[in-house]
Parts: C-alpha cells; sequence; structure tokens
C-alpha cells in the first residue's frame, strides 16, 4: 500500500494548496482537481454497480480518484495496482441522508427560521469521529441545521475521510434548504397555523415581497447580531425561498403526520418548487400521495435505542417497508444525533430488511436513490465510469452488519483497509410454519446451532415439550410431521446475561452499602412489556439482577421467559458493584478504595451491622441472610458478577477475585486494554455492556481482542435488538462468529450460573428454542418462531425483529 | 492498516519533533553514560562525570568509572547533566474513584494503592518532567486520611509500587470540614463531623486521646504506627495557624514531628518550625492564586526563606524541576533547589536507600538534560527508570 | 525565517494616513499632551522633535542586542527626547546627557506584547456582540497591576486588544507600558479590529458566523454607497460615526485580530481575509495547532496562546501526546509572537512573557529567535517597528537593561528605559521585595 499513499499525498496537497472558496449557491466540482496519478484496480469482487450494468463478479479501475471503467472482463492498465478482492461484496460508499458527522456539539443544535445558517459554518474538519463511520462503509453523508428551526438554512452533502478544511469534505453545497412543519407544534391547530404561515411566506416572495416570520411569533429564533443584521434577516429568508421557487434548491421539509405532509405536497404543487420530504413517521393516508407523485423521501431510522423523539414515538413497524413499496425514490437515514452514529447505516439498513424492506430496496436507499434524493447522484451513489471512486468492499453483505469492511475509498484514496477481514457469507431465507404446532414433530434444518457454537445441518424430536431426539438425521416415528426448514437457523433459546427488564425502581435501594440480602427473584414481574419484548426477539434465559447502585448489590435470578407467566429457575449469582454507580455521597463508600475495602472485608468475613431502623431480630434476619449470601459465593462456589468498569475497577475486581478465589465474571468493563492477561489469568469472564452510538470503536475491538484471548464474552441488555448489534458490532470486529453464538447462549448461561445444558439443545432438553430466517447474528434475521417447551407464545416476526 | 496523509504526518511529528515519550526501551545488561556534569546529589557534582547503569541499578559512579569491557557506551555530550529521578512527595497522580472517602471521619487503612489508574496521563506527564518517583496520597477531606503509595512513574506494573502503605496522613486544615452540613436526606445516618475547623483539631485531639488511653479505636495500629514515628506522619497544614495548631497538638500529645505539606505560610512560623525541626514538603508553587479554602498568603522566595531558617524542605506537585528553577530565580541556592527535588523528598517518603541519589546499588532513575538543570531553556533529553529510557 | 518576517512586517504595514489623522483630531480634541502630539508629528511629517527642551539620556558600557545586526560590546545607547540618536561602540555621550551605566549589563530593546487585555478594565462588552465603534482607550486603566507588572518585566510597549469574548469587539491600540494617562501612553491608536470566532451569547459557530458575515456585508454596502464620500465628512451622522471604524476594516485600510477558539475556526478566519479583503493577525487558542499548515499557506502571523505545551489523550487509543505548539508552527514555517497568560493563572511562569521565550528556546527554537519573537517581530505585526523593537537610530528610546543574558535564570530587570525616561529600577522595586518575602518580611 506504500504507492498508493505515496500517490494519495499528491492529492491532498493538491487540495491543500488550492483557494478554498465556498462558491454561493452553486454546487462545487469536488473530486476533479484530485490528482491521483496510480491507477488502482479492485479485482475479483461481486460488485454491486447500483446501474443498469446490475451485479457480477468483475474489476473497477480507479483513477484519479474517479471510476475510469468497471465491467466483468476490464483489463488491467499498464502500472496499475492489482488489489485482489476475490469472495468481497463491492458497492458504492453508502450515504447516510440525515446526518451529524462533521458537526460541533453546538452546530448538531443550531436551529433558525429565517434560514440564516449554513451548515458549513459549523463544520469542524478536525473532528475524529469519521474514522469510526468511515469503517463501516459509509463515505458521504448529509447535514444540515436542526430540525427544531423552521426555516434553517442551508444543507450539504460531505465526505467521510480526512480533510485539514471544509473544502477538502464538501461534495456538494446547497443541496437543499432545511425546513420542518409540525415538530415544534404539536397539536392539529398549531400545525394548521404553520402550514398557513409557509403558504403566506411564500406567496409574499412570489409577489416580490418580504416574507413574514415563518414562526409565528415574536421570540428570536437562531442568531441575530447587532441590530442591523435584524433588519437584514428578512432578505435571508427571502433569497433563499426564492431560492426555492426558482427550482434552484430543494426545500427539504420534515413532516411527520399526515397533514403536514399533505400540505407540504399541495404547497410544492402550488408553488411548483422541487420538495423533499423527510421523516415521515405518521403519514398515514398521506402515504398514497408519496406512491402517487413518487415522491422523494428521506425516512428512518428503522430501530432506534435510548430516548425516542415524541414524533417518532408511536411509529408503526411496517412503516418502512409500506413506504418501500410506495415509491422508488427513498433514501434511509440514521438521524442519530451523535457524531459517529453514522456508522449505523449498515445496521439500519438491516433493521429495514428486517421489517420486511426487500434487501434490493433497502441497498439502494443508501446508495444510489440516497445520492439521487440528495441531488448528487451523477457523482456518487453508484459505479459507472466518471463517477467519484467512493467505493466500499466487505467481506459479506452490505447489509449484514456482522460482516467485516474489507476496504473504504473515497475519491481513489483508500481511507480504510482491513486485509484480515475474512468473507462471512451470512444468509437469510423465507420459513413457513403453520399457525399452531403439533404435539410432537421434527424440524430439519440446514443451519443449526450446536452447544459448540457452530452451525451444522440438523434434525431434531420434538415430544411433549422436550427434545427426543437430536443428530444430523434422526429415526423419525411415523406419522410424526416434519417441518424443513431450509436454510433457517434454528437456535436454543438466547440468554441475556444481566437485564433489569425494565423493572429497574423496583431493583434499587442505596440506603446501605451492603444490600447482599436482595434477591431479583422476589420481584420479577409477570407482565413486564420489556420481558415481553425480550422474548419475542428470541431471549428466553435472563440473567435477571439487582441494579448496581450497592457495592454488594444483591442475588441474581435466572428468569425463563415463556411460559404463561416467567419461571425462575434460581437464585444463581451474586452480583458485586466496583464502578462509580454505587459510590454515593451520603453513605460510606464514595470511593473506590472505599468500595474495595468493603468488599474486602465483606469476603474476608466481617458482615457490617445494619443500620437501619428495625427491629432486632429482623436486623439479625438481615445480616444473616446477607452473611448466607456472601458466603455462596465466597465458599459456596456461586458465581460473582462484578460490574467493573475503568482500568482500576477491573483491576481490582480481579485483585479481590484472586484473594478470595472463587470465581468471577466482570460486568460493563470499558477498558480491557492491557488488562486481558489478567482477566484471562484469574479464568473470569466478561459481560459486555450493550453497544452504544457513542462509543468508540474501540470498545468492539477489545470484545473481539478478549475473545480472541479466549475470554469468554457474553452480552447483556435491555432489549433484544441492542444485545444483537452489539454481538454483530463485536464480530464486525474480529470477535469470532463461534463465540459470539456462544456468547449468546451456552456461555453466557455457564457465566452467570444458569443450570448446565441451558441454552443447549441435547437429547432430553426441555425443547426452548427459536427458528430464525439467519443467524441471530445478522440482523437481517428475525425470529420466525420462538418455542417454549413447545407451548408457545411467540408471533410473525418482522415485528418483533428490530423494533 | 490505513493512515491519511495527514495522520502519518502528525504521527511523524509527534514522533520526531514534539518528543512523546514512547516507552522505548533500551535496557542493554550494561551501559556506561558520560555526562558533562553529574549531579550525585551525595556530594559535589563530578565535572565530567560516568555513570554504569547494570540490570537496571546504578553500578558505579565516577569522574571516570572502570567500566567491564564491552559494555554499551552511551557520551551524552560536554553540555549534558546527569540527575536522579526527581521525586515528588506528595501528589494524587492516578488515584481514581474518588481520592477522599469523606463519607467517614477516620479512614486510617485508606490505601491508594487499591485504585490507582496506571495509564493515567499525570504519570506520563510527570515522567516528562523528570519525576520518576511519586508518593501517591489520600486527598484532604479527612482528618486521618489514610497512607501513601510509593510509585514510580513508569516500568513494569509489578516492579512500579514502591511501598504500599508508607506515610500516615492526616488534615490539619479547614478541608475535613468543607462539605459537612446538614444533608438532604431525612434520615440523617450518614451526617459525619466536623463542620468546622475546631471540629477537625477535636477529632484528632480526642483520637490521640483515645491512643494515649487504650481506648478502642478502629485500625488502631494504623494510627498508631504514624504517631509513634515507626512510619512518616504526612500533616496537611497551610496557613500559619494551621501549622501553629499542629505544634501545639504534637507538643501535647509528644508525638513523633510530622512532615508539614503544603506548609505555604511556613515563613511566617520559620523560627517555630525550624526549633521543632519540622521538615516541610511544599505545595506546588505558585505565583497566582492561593491555596486551599484558607487562601493562604503568598511569598514567591518561601523555599529561600525556610532555607535559611535551616528548615528541611521539599517541592511537590507539578513540574518539579521548574518550580526548583523558580525556587531558584527566586532567592534559593542552586544546591538546595536540586536537592529539594531529589534527595530532600526521598528522605522525608524513606525511599532514600533506593532513589534519590546517584550512588552504587541505587536505583538505575535518571534525568538527563542538555544543559544547567536549572535554566528555564534547558530540556530534559530522557528519563531512565530502572534503567529503561523513555525518550522525550 | 527571514522571508517569513519579512512577511508579517506587510500586514500591518500599510501605515494608514486616515487613522493617524484621526489620532490627531482625537488629540487635539482631548488637548493632548506634549509628548503624544509630538510623537504623531514625528511619525508623519519624521521629525525628531517640536517645541519641547531636549532631555538627553545615554546608557553606557553594557553589552548591547539591538535586534538590528551584531550585538554590541561595551556600546552606548544616546536617546535625545524620547529618540534614539545614536546605538554603537563608539559613540561619544553628549556633554548634557544624564548616563545610566550599564557596565556588565545586557541593553536590549523593550518587550512587545502583541496582544493583551490585561490592561483594560473590563474587556468584553457583553450587551451586544457586535460594537466595531468601541475603541480600547477608552477601557484603558493605567493603574492596573498589570503595567507595574509589565514594566518589571521588561515589556515596554502592548497591544491593547478587546478580549475574545464578544464577536465583533472593537479596536485595538498599541500603548507604552508607562503614563499617568491614556493619552500619555498611547503609540497608535485605532491599530486593527478584533473579531472573535468563538461563539457568543448561546450560539453555535453558523450563528456567530452568519451574524458575522451580515455586520461585514452591511458595511461593505455601506462604503459601497459612501464611495465617494470624503472620510472627514462622514462624521456629520453619529450612525456613520459608528461604521467608520467596520468600514475601514471592510475596506482593508484597518488590519483585524482574529481570536480562532478551536482548529475548525482557522479557515472561517482565512476566508473572511479572502471574502472581505482584510489583513489578519491570529490569535491561537491551544486547539489551533492541528490547523498549522493552513495557517502557514494562507500565509498568516499569529499570536500563540500562553500555554505552549499540554497534551492530549486520544479518546480512540487512549494514548497521550505531548503538544509543543511552537515547534508545531516552527515546523510548519509560520511567524509567532507570544502572549502571557493572565496572572490568575495558577500555571507557574506563563504569565511571563519572557517565560514564554524561553520555554519556546527549551523545546528548539534557536535563541535569538526567541529573542526576535519578545522584540521586532510583534512591532512589525503590529506595524509599529518604526518606532519600536530594535534600538536603531530614530526610534524610540525604550530599552531594558538586564543584569545578565536574556532568558537566563538569574537574569532581572535592572532598569526599564520608556521614551527615554528610566521609569523602573529594580533596586527601588519595594513591592517585588515583598512578593519576594512576603508580608512578614516586609520592611
Amino acid at each position: 500500500m506504500r504507492a498508493l499513499r505515496s500517490a494519495t499525498a499528491h492529492g491532498l496537497c493538491a487540495v491543500l494548496a488550492s483557494l478554498f472558496v465556498i462558491v454561493p449557491l452553486s454546487k462545487l466540482a469536488s473530486a476533479g482537481d484530485v490528482n491521483t496519478a496510480e491507477t488502482i484496480v479492485l479485482q475479483g469482487a461481486t460488485i454491486h454497480t447500483m446501474t443498469e450494468q446490475g451485479t457480477f463478479v468483475g474489476s473497477v479501475v480507479v483513477e484519479k480518484g474517479k471510476v475510469k471503467s468497471v465491467g466483468k472482463d476490464v483489463k488491467v492498465p499498464e502500472g496499475a495496482m492489482v488489489m485482489d478482492l476475490t469472495g468481497h461484496i463491492l458497492t458504492p460508499g453508502l450515504i447516510d441522508s440525515r446526518s451529524v458527522l462533521w458537526l460541533t456539539a453546538a452546530a448538531r443544535n443550531e436551529a433558525s427560521s429565517r434560514g440564516t445558517l449554513n451548515i458549513l459554518d459549523g463544520v469542524n474538519p478536525f473532528l475524529e469521529d469519521w474514522r469510526e463511520v468511515s469503517r463501516q462503509g459509509v463515505t458521504a453523508v448529509y447535514v444540515q441545521p436542526s430540525n427544531s428551526g423552521v426555516f434553517g438554512g442551508r444543507g450539504a452533502v460531505l465526505r467521510v475521510g480526512a480533510g485539514n478544511s471544509v473544502r477538502d469534505l464538501v461534495i456538494a453545497t446547497d443541496v437543499a434548504v432545511q425546513s420542518a412543519m409540525g415538530i415544534t407544534g404539536d397539536t392539529v391547530r398549531e400545525r394548521a397555523a404553520q402550514i398557513r404561515r409557509f403558504k403566506r411566506a411564500f406567496q409574499a416572495v412570489k409577489d416580490g415581497k418580504d416574507p413574514p416570520n415563518l414562526t409565528g411569533n415574536n421570540r428570536q429564533q437562531g442568531n441575530q447580531g447587532g441590530r442591523r443584521s435584524q433588519a437584514a434577516q428578512p432578505n435571508q429568508t427571502k433569497e433563499l425561498i426564492k431560492l426555492v421557487l426558482d427550482r434552484k434548491v430543494p426545500l427539504r421539509l420534515e413532516a411527520h403526520q399526515e397533514d403536514v405532509v399533505r400540505a407540504a405536497f399541495e404547497m410544492a404543487d402550488e408553488f411548483e418548487f422541487d420538495l423533499i420530504v423527510d421523516g415521515l413517521s405518521s403519514p398515514g393516508s398521506a402515504i398514497s400521495d408519496v406512491a402517487a407523485r413518487q415522491a422523494r423521501v428521506v425516512v428512518g431510522p428503522a430501530w432506534e435505542s435510548g430516548a425516542v423523539p415524541s414524533y417518532r414515538r408511536d411509529r408503526d413497524d411496517q412503516l418502512l417497508s409500506r413506504i418501500a413499496e410506495s415509491t422508488s425514490r427513498w433514501a434511509l437515514a440514521t438521524y442519530s444525533t451523535e457524531a459517529r452514529g453514522s456508522r449505523m447505516v449498515r445496521v439500519q439498513a438491516a433493521a429495514a430488511v428486517a421489517s420486511g424492506v426487500e434487501a434490493e430496496s433497502a441497498l439502494r436507499a443508501v446508495t444510489v436513490e440516497a445520492a439521487r434524493v440528495l441531488g448528487v447522484a451523477d457523482q456518487i451513489g453508484s459505479i459507472a465510469p466518471g463517477m467519484q471512486a467512493d467505493l466500499a468492499v466487505f467481506a459479506g453483505s452490505p447489509l449484514d452488519p456482522a460482516a467485516s469492511t474489507r476496504m473504504v475509498m473515497t475519491r481513489g484514496e483508500v481511507v480504510y483497509e482491513d486485509a484480515d477481514a475474512s468473507p462471512n457469507n451470512s444468509s437469510i431465507t423465507t420459513v413457513d410454519l403453520p399457525a399452531e404446532m403439533p404435539e410432537s414433530y421434527v424440524i430439519r434444518t440446514k443451519r443449526m446451532l450446536n452447544a459448540v457454537g457452530e452451525m451444522q445441518p440438523a434434525e431434531m424430536f420434538i415430544q411433549n415439550g422436550l427434545v427426543a431426539a437430536i443428530g444430523k438425521t434422526v429415526t423419525i416415528p411415523k406419522g410424526v410431521p416434519v417441518f424443513d426448514v431450509g436454510d433457517g437457523v434454528v437456535t436454543p433459546g438466547l440468554v441475556n446475561a444481566h437485564s433489569y427488564l425494565g423493572q429497574q425502581s423496583m431493583l434499587s435501594d442505596d440506603t446501605e452499602a451492603d444490600s447482599s440480602q436482595i434477591r431479583a427473584a422476589d420481584v420479577i414481574e409477570a407482565s413486564s412489556p420489556v420481558a415481553k419484548k425480550m422474548l419475542a426477539g428470541g431471549f428466553v434465559n435472563i440473567g435477571f439482577a439487582p441494579t448496581s447502585v450497592n457495592p454488594s448489590a444483591g442475588v441474581m435470578a435466572h428468569v425463563r421467559l415463556g411460559a404463561k407467566k416467567p419461571i425462575v429457575v434460581d437464585d444463581i449469582a451474586g452480583k458485586f458493584v466496583l464502578s462509580g454507580d454505587a459510590r454515593s455521597n451520603d453513605r460510606l463508600p464514595s470511593s473506590l478504595v472505599g468500595q474495595v475495602m468493603f468488599l474486602n472485608s465483606l469476603f474476608g468475613g466481617t458482615t457490617p451491622m445494619t443500620r437501619l431502623y428495625v427491629p432486632d431480630p429482623v436486623a439479625r434476619a438481615i445480616e444473616r441472610e446477607r452473611r448466607a449470601n456472601v458466603d455462596a459465593v465466597v465458599t459456596g462456589g456461586r458465581p460473582a458478577v462484578v460490574a467493573a468498569e475503568s482500568a482500576p475497577e477491573i483491576q481490582a475486581a480481579i485483585n479481590l477475585t484472586q484473594q478470595h478465589g472463587f470465581t468471577s465474571v466482570l460486568l460493563d468493563p470499558e477498558r480491557i486494554q492491557g488488562l486481558a492477561n489478567d482477566i484471562s489469568a484469574a479464568g473470569m469472564g466478561i459481560i459486555a455492556r450493550p453497544f452504544d452510538d457513542n462509543d468508540f470503536d474501540s470498545y468492539s475491538q477489545q470484545l473481539a481482542k478478549a475473545a480472541n484471548a479466549r475470554i469468554p464474552i457474553a452480552f447483556s441488555g435491555q432489549t433484544p435488538q441492542e444485545i444483537r448489534v452489539t454481538a454483530a458490532m463485536a464480530v464486525n470486529a474480529g470477535m469470532p462468529s463461534v463465540m459470539a453464538l456462544r456468547g449468546l447462549t451456552a456461555t453466557a448461561a455457564d457465566m452467570v450460573g444458569m443450570p448446565t445444558g441451558t441454552a443447549q439443545l441435547n437429547k432430553g432438553s426441555v425443547a426452548d428454542f427459536v427458528i430464525w430466517t439467519g443467524s441471530p447474528l445478522d440482523l437481517r434475521a428475525v425470529p420466525v418462531r420462538v418455542l417454549i417447551q413447545s407451548e408457545l407464545e411467540t408471533v410473525r416476526t418482522s415485528t418483533g425483529a428490530m423494533n | 492498516m490505513n493512515m491519511t496523509i495527514t495522520s502519518v504526518l502528525r504521527v511523524c511529528a509527534a514522533l520526531g519533533l514534539f518528543g512523546v515519550a514512547c516507552a522505548t526501551s533500551v535496557t542493554a545488561e550494561s551501559t556506561l553514560y558520560k555526562a558533562g556534569t553529574v549531579y550525585t546529589m551525595t556530594g559535589d557534582p563530578l565535572s565530567p562525570g560516568q555513570v554504569l547503569v547494570t540490570d537496571g541499578k546504578i553500578a558505579a559512579v565516577g569522574g571516570t568509572v572502570n567500566a567491564p569491557a564491552g559494555v554499551t557506551v552511551v557520551d551524552l555530550g560536554d553540555d549534558s547533566c546527569l540527575l536522579p529521578g526527581f521525586i515528588d512527595a506528595y501528589t494524587q497522580t492516578g488515584l481514581s474513584g474518588g481520592t477522599d472517602e469523606f463519607t467517614a471521619e477516620l479512614t486510617p487503612d485508606f490505601c491508594p494503592a487499591l485504585a490507582i489508574d496506571w495509564n493515567d496521563r499525570g504519570f506520563a506527564e510527570a515522567l516528562a518532567a523528570g519525576t520518576t518517583t511519586l508518593a501517591i496520597c489520600p486527598g484532604t477531606e479527612n482528618v486521618i486520611a489514610g497512607c501513601s503509595c510509593l510509585a514510580k512513574t513508569n516500568g513494569e506494573r509489578e516492579s512500579r509500587i514502591l511501598q504500599n502503605d508508607a506515610a500516615l496522613f492526616i488534615s490539619v486544615c479547614s478541608d475535613p470540614a468543607r462539605r459537612n452540613r446538614a444533608r438532604a436526606r431525612p434520615d440523617g445516618l450518614y451526617n459525619r463531623l466536623p463542620t468546622n475547623r475546631m471540629g477537625v483539631v477535636w477529632i484528632l485531639r480526642s483520637t490521640l486521646d483515645k491512643l494515649r488511653r487504650g481506648r478502642d479505636i478502629e485500625a488502631r495500629d494504623d494510627i498508631e504506627s504514624g504517631f509513634s514515628g515507626q512510619r512518616p506522619l504526612m500533616a496537611v497544614a497551610r496557613t500559619s495557624h494551621d501549622i501553629t495548631a499542629l505544634l501545639t497538638i504534637g507538643e501535647e500529645f509528644a508525638f513523633a514531628p510530622p512532615i508539614i505539606v503544603g506548609g505555604q505560610e511556613t515563613y511566617k512560623v520559620t523560627e517555630q518550625v525550624a526549633a521543632a525541626g519540622l521538615p516541610v514538603i511544599l505545595g506546588s508553587l505558585t505565583t497566582g492564586s492561593a491555596n486551599g479554602p484558607e487562601r493562604t498568603e503568598l511569598a514567591y522566595n518561601q523555599a529561600g526563606l525556610l532555607s535559611k531558617a535551616g528548615i528541611t524542605f521539599a517541592f511537590s506537585g507539578g513540574n518539579l524541576l521548574e518550580q526548583a528553577r523558580f525556587a531558584c530565580r527566586f532567592g534559593l541556592e542552586p544546591g538546595k533547589a536540586l536537592q529539594a527535588i531529589t534527595k530532600t523528598p526521598a528522605e522525608l517518603i524513606g525511599v532514600s536507600d533506593r532513589v534519590g541519589t546517584i550512588a552504587p546499588g541505587m536505583d538505575a532513575d535518571l534525568v538527563v538534560t542538555d544543559g544547567d538543570p536549572l535554566e528555564f531553556t534547558t530540556g530534559i533529553r530522557f528519563v531512565m527508570v530502572n534503567g529503561q529510557v523513555f525518550e522525550q | 525565517m527571514n522571508a517569513c518576517l519579512t512577511l508579517q512586517s506587510t500586514v500591518f504595514a500599510h501605515q494608514d494616513k486616515d487613522l493617524i489623522v484621526a489620532r490627531i483630531t482625537r488629540n487635539m480634541t482631548h488637548q493632548a499632551p506634549r509628548f503624544v502630539a509630538a510623537f504623531v508629528a514625528a511619525a508623519i511629517f519624521m521629525i525628531t522633535s517640536v517645541s519641547s527642551a531636549q532631555e538627553t539620556v545615554a546608557v553606557k558600557g553594557g553589552r548591547i542586542i539591538t535586534m538590528a545586526g551584531e550585538p554590541i560590546e561595551n556600546g552606548v545607547v544616546v536617546i535625545v527626547d524620547g529618540k534614539i540618536t545614536a546605538v554603537g561602540a563608539d559613540v561619544s555621550i553628549p556633554v548634557e546627557a544624564s548616563v545610566v551605566d550599564a557596565t556588565g549589563r545586557v541593553v536590549m530593546p523593550g518587550f512587545v506584547e502583541a496582544h493583551t487585555a490585561a490592561g483594560l478594565s473590563q474587556a468584553n462588552e457583553s450587551s451586544n456582540p457586535s460594537v466595531p465603534y468601541l475603541s480600547v482607550l477608552d477601557g484603558i486603566d493605567p493603574s492596573r497591576s498589570y503595567f507595574k507588572q509589565a514594566r518589571r518585566d521588561g515589556v515596554t510597549s502592548a497591544a491593547m486588544v478587546p478580549g475574545n469574548s464578544g464577536m465583533i469587539s472593537g479596536q485595538a491600540a498599541v500603548i507604552k507600558t508607562s503614563g499617568l494617562f491614556v493619552d500619555d501612553m498611547v503609540l497608535k491608536s485605532n491599530t486593527a479590529m478584533k473579531i472573535s470566532l468563538s461563539p457568543t451569547g448561546g450560539r453555535s459557530r453558523m450563528g456567530h458566523l452568519s451574524a458575522l458575515r451580515h455586520e461585514l456585508d452591511a458595511a461593505k454596502d455601506f462604503a459601497e454607497e459612501n464611495a465617494d464620500a470624503d472620510v472627514s465628512t462622514l462624521k456629520e451622522a453619529v450612525r456613520q460615526q459608528l461604521q467608520l471604524a467596520i468600514v475601514k476594516l471592510v475596506t482593508g485600510k484597518m488590519p483585524a485580530y482574529i481570536y480562532c477558539a478551536d482548529a475548525m475556526d482557522v479557515a472561517h478566519a482565512v476566508q473572511l481575509t479572502k471574502d472581505y479583503e482584510f489583513k489578519a493577525t491570529l490569535v491561537l487558542d491551544q486547539d489551533c495547532y492541528k490547523a498549522a499548515e493552513q495557517i502557514a499557506a494562507a500565509n498568516l502571523p499569529v499570536i500563540l496562546d500562553s500555554t505552549l505545551v499540554f497534551w492530549e489523550t486520544d479518546p480512540r487509543t487512549n494514548e497521550s501526546e505531548r503538544i509543543v505548539t511552537t515547534e508545531v508552527f516552527r515546523a510548519a514555517g509560520v511567524p509567532f509572537t507570544f502572549q502571557a497568560g493572565s496572572s490568575n493563572n495558577s500555571t507557574l511562569g506563563n504569565n511571563y512573557l519572557w517565560y514564554q521565550a524561553a520555554t519556546a528556546v527549551k523545546y528548539g527554537m534557536p535563541r535569538d529567535e526567541a529573542l526576535a519573537a519578545l522584540t521586532i517581530r510583534p512591532a512589525r505585526m503590529l506595524g509599529v517597528d518604526q518606532f519600536i523593537g530594535s534600538l536603531e537610530v530614530g526610534k524610540d528610546g525604550d530599552l531594558v537593561i538586564l543584569s545578565g543574558e536574556p532568558l537566563k535564570n538569574d537574569t532581572w530587570v535592572e532598569t526599564t528605559i520608556i521614551n527615554g525616561a528610566v521609569i523602573y529600577e529594580r533596586s527601588a522595586d519595594v513591592q517585588l521585595r515583598r512578593l519576594l518575602n512576603g508580608d512578614a518580611k516586609d520592611n
């Protein structure tokens, strides 16, 4: 790669040396001046051109930052550098049609209602978040002022790669004017007023007058400088509306509700401007307007973690597939509010597939259609001669986020490369099963997850809720029906090693540092919606835990979901907390040293007296209970789950484990780096916390490294999706998928002390299993059926899948 | 592996120009360092001087050293100076998850070693500034706060800690009272004393009283060993009245002479401090705002005044060499300035048998400068810990 | 490096006659003291003095670092009525001269601080981010301890600049650090407009830049509308008068200081100088070292933040790196000078201008260049190098007598001379003695 690098050095210098001029309101030719002397040939990959050329195994020739040719048999030019990508999949670089990458924290929330903002002013080209985004094959993002202003200003399409100046990053400026209706006004009446104001403003400009205030109140939104600038603002609003009316720039209008969406279309008809509808989370019958007009729309996210904005809260799970069916001109966006969130484009696309969108349509929505919707299809989004060489190569399907990225190129420059990415061919399929399963039956599959974590062809004979026989082939008694699910994947009910099932408030009491007497088993809530979702998502065995507010938190329970009410199997592990959550300024300990000293004396046999105001006999009973639960860990072989995030916390957990000689598992460690040997030497496993939009990739990479150092890894989380995303991202970062699958099943069960055989399918074991459309690590896959001792609950699929 | 050009440039620049403290281990079994001047701190500087380092220890030092054949010889040049690695006798570097256990009044067994982040940037910063040994102390919010942990700023993790429970650390200032007031929690179980500075002294006095009367007291051995002189006693005292209070209680209970930590106003009570023979670990020298809740008054030449009064003192906190330089500028003799960041702190914290001087058998913790160490324009070329060289 | 020096000298070099005329008018109306009037006259007509009796001072016997050629051993500097009339080894001392003996000492031009707000009482206008019409002359408090400290540390001239937390925050001035009244101190007023790119009032950069461009556009429109108007006639209307300063900026008659809080601001600063065609000196915060290449390409001089050395940790790898900004900018070929940190900054030393230079030398800057960055280089950046920055005939008699070689630990400023008048002597510095030894030892 040396030669390649020196070539790009030229390009970059040329860009640096050239003048940085933002040409107002015209799209910059961005790649033209990149002077890459060398020719690179990407050979042997399956190429999704996203053009009429279709998909084939062939080569792409890249010269001077552009695609020179693409085809099945392309002549390799003399002196070209050839990269062999046999077995990989090559697509145009992915596009996030709504991102906050490159924006400073303040710019992400910057809003205006006067069209005064140019998003390029909020771009910080020195931010490094692009590295995480680039790693996932994303090469372009669309950014614009925040949607909390009704008429914010100019949006832009930016490159994902190193840049020392905004100029280096710009693919196109002024690609749309940001606007929003019905975001700030929640009632129908307020929305109607806003629609009227929009129309009035557009009419005024059409008549050559100054537009009235778009917000409808006199509160200043955004940013006025001195007195003069206030007077100057309406001109800017007018200028921008004029551009829209002259069809020089499209209006990108974020609208969610039916009335606003429809009004937007009417306005576009009346004033004859180009419209991009953004959002569309509850379009109701307006979806037929989308279809009728073949409107340009940006939608998403297909799933989200954390706090969901009010206008997306009641979204229908089938929405994406309905939109995809109604118009081909739709782009998928992450809508992430974190700079690194754009790396989730593939996760979003996978979630879209899981919710019923055709795979081809999902891929188009993050490549060629995204480019069309954004108006940059002449530069990016497909692979054809003359297009900018923004390419992504994956070691598997681009829509399977667990497949690693092999290489990413923007403007002909390699910005990410992983020579170790080995092909991963996960696929999804369709599975048909009857509505009711009989008493006895045989399931036949090409892919069943065995106890070691591998997929193999198998048959399983289920009789009265038990596995009567299992093997490559089993003797099938006469009259027993056989369901062949083909490529459908059969796994045991998955394990979530540590969860509160949404019951945090019942599981917390920080009055005293020692709450060893608390048993999570005592408060399991049968009808918890979180539990239902967990089960629908394929997770059956839950490590149900007290929260982390006490150094000695209490006893975890093994909860088996899916029967009419959840079954508490047993008390399984003691939970202890060295992380900051258990420090309190109101009681001892308030420091890590204090926590360590406290736990050390607890494990050493000292039970602190309770200071609760209870009668003496009760206090003694509490103390007895505490002692018993601590002894169960120290001498009784019950594992300890120790929450420890920072390096000193992890180190302290290791020391306590070794000093007192019990079995323990680390919960939520953040900084495994440099401690992997110690963790391994102490025989400890790791329960990984959920992957977060804000995490650096180093988190997944550390999990992968730990797994490769043979440290057992399990996963945890509050929703099935976040657990699977965490596992998929770890696999993406290099964790062997066998270990990840074990981490979702047997390893996890062992780690937290669930009975041997939990989450395994053996002869004689209870038949808790899940039938999937693909591997649980492939986020496109959904559970078709979750069967619990045959007396199954669960429903069809896509609803449960990613939402 | 792929970097963009800018990041390559930046990395190159970082390595080549800015000088990162990269852990390039160039430990040979035996290396002879020839320098323009060697400040052994055991006598007059040797000029020129040579130091033979074998297996992480100093094997020999002198004007010339008879080195065995075949040793690696490193000639540092005529302008270069070799000094012992600096010793910071009072710092909280790396102590994570809270420096105090301030929900209890007395925490004599609080041991910072249990919660040190060995990758904390503070260690790299200290190392780059020439500091090789640290006394990591608890915070100042407990009257009897715990013990100090003596550690090197780099090296293999196992060999970094010199001692886990070195000195007993107490606070005779208003800090322990700072946060205490009636808490919001209705049960009020955990309100603690003291809520003012009188209370601080009262707790100390009542503890010492219990100790003297043989009353029941938690972690008695830890407390006793500190006050009986079995291990150093470090007492944070900044204002002149902190210091006089310390002297008064010391007299009353006849405990072993403590080391004053902070001591910003020692210059006001030099006679008493000198008479009582108390050494001082001076808090970080500043020319700006005052220290602690009491806002002490400032004398730039604090160190010079202490030196004149015959009080033993060391510098602490932050860039030690820079503090020594400023102390010189403001009136301290140069020889004393170097003592106060090497030999003296080593003696005060009880590790002078291993660090603080350049003599046979000592740890090979060295600082190499490219000129007079006390000039502001002199840079540190490299720092060595246990014979391992960390390039600047 | 020479090339760089020339480049920066051009930045402020267009000595705008308007400014100076305006300054005269101002002085006249304020009934300016004799000295300032004399100096302004000198600036324009290049006459040495006007009306007063001549005062002659000779500094003799020291090693003279002139910053304009080789040092002179055992030389003499003669200052007549505030101006240097002779520098050299074989200079005869006029009989009427009062002689300052500098034997065995080092004589240097007084240090020049290129950017500070420390002499201002309330350096930021918080009610309105855009106040181009303000002048620091109305905010300088000659009794501030900054000036005392400056004289003690050998700083004889300083550019007083409005603070960093506005948008267009007013006009800077270069002043001497000695004087009872502001008008006595002024060397050059209305030298540059202060612009800050750090968002104010809860805005983001987009809003800030949008508002800033609006102000500048409006000024440009105004300037075009009034292109033919005579500057002096504009004064009639108050509104127009308020516009005057910013009009000068956008018509290229006044340079700017642009404060960049983060590296990303540098590109905007460069763009502003191009779009509105004015010259600028960048006032950088720590993070801006990342944009060193861009600054080099744009040929802009810079004033470094007072924290020259700091550490950064990469959150991805947890690797820490020490950044030495002087070395970064030296490698990029960007000419820079220093500013001292605020006096309440507890970081030891960085509130001394000489310490900034010593630190730069410690990390590799050649000593001569560091001394230039204390004297002639900032004088050029400020466009006042015909008055100060070196010891040459015709320049102001601003010099310091050091007890030894500059930047050495035990070197102190023994005497500071401004305009030929001795305004500081260490032997008489009671406050210094008190600071050194504390109140208890005060005698």
